[in-house]
């Protein structure tokens, strides 16, 4: 005699609700910045600077890196501080995103 | 218009003070009219628009619209000032600017500036479409290129009072 098994449901679980909070979004998130034709070099380093408080050379550097290679990770953070990032960059008109590492 | 020499403001708040003729300050006034012109749905948050954060990408767009709501006030009360721009010889006229105001006076050139690539279709980044120029099209490669001019002078003068 066989014995049919019963599958067992999986836990019902509402798509939207977040159910690896922290797993997820302590994973890491890069903030990063993509080149386009508009923003002028000189403010885009501007904006660096003042959203990070980086030093010129290090703005600079991320500047010419998104000009010549079409973007630059400006840096890695957990969820909420680089959604905050992209918040302020966004708010100076760069064309910056987050992305799961 | 040039950046004349940054100065102590009161209480001890940086000024930066620049001069421009008739000319400048008409493009400039009627540039910064056109403020706001970037639409919220211009930010994304993600580059590939995961859908998992949806509801970060409705954040990103109500803050957006909220700073543009804020920087419309701001600019209201600006342009509202009595003897914002000061006559000071013939077809010589004087800006001062706090360092704050500077700061958001460059993020309202640089909507104009974006907003104006948008409009235009986004030249070298999008194919070009052959279209017709007519419209608002003039209005917006001037606007671009005025709002860039502007940016550049604060931007330098930012340099020289050693923002950096």
């Amino acid at each position: 005699m066989s014995v049919t098994e019963t599958p067992i449901a999986p836990p019902k679980t509402d798509k939207k609700e977040k159910t690896e909070p922290r797993e997820l979004r302590d994973r890491g998130y890069v903030v990063i910045c993509w080149n386009d034709p508009v923003n002028l070099m000189d403010y885009v380093t501007h904006v660096f600077q003042v959203v990070f408080g980086w030093p010129k050379a290090r703005a600079e550097r991320h500047m010419l890196q998104v000009h010549q290679t079409g973007k630059s990770v400006l840096t890695r953070e957990a969820f909420e501080k680089a959604e905050h990032y992209v918040h302020q960059l966004q708010g100076y008109g760069l064309h910056a995103t987050m992305e799961r590492e | 218009m040039k950046f004349i020499r940054p100065q102590k403001g009161g209480h001890g708040v940086a000024a930066f003070v620049f001069q421009m003729n008739r000319q400048e300050m008409d493009w400039l006034l009627s540039t910064l009219k056109m403020y706001p012109l970037l639409d919220s749905s211009y930010h994304r948050i993600t580059h590939g628009g995961a859908e998992e954060i949806q509801a970060e990408q409705e954040l990103l767009e109500e803050a957006m619209a909220q700073q543009r709501r804020e920087y419309r006030r701001k600019l209201d009360k600006f342009l509202a000032s009595p003897g914002r721009f000061r006559l000071e010889a013939p077809d010589q006229y004087r800006l001062n600017l706090t360092a704050e105001q500077l700061e958001w006076l460059l993020q309202v050139l640089n909507d104009i500036r974006v907003g104006c690539w948008v409009k235009l279709g986004r030249p070298e980044l999008e194919p070009v479409r052959r279209r017709e120029l007519g419209g608002q099209d003039a209005r917006h490669m001037a606007a671009l290129e005025v709002s860039g001019y502007f940016q550049m002078v604060l931007l330098e003068a930012g340099k020289g009072a050693g923002a950096d």
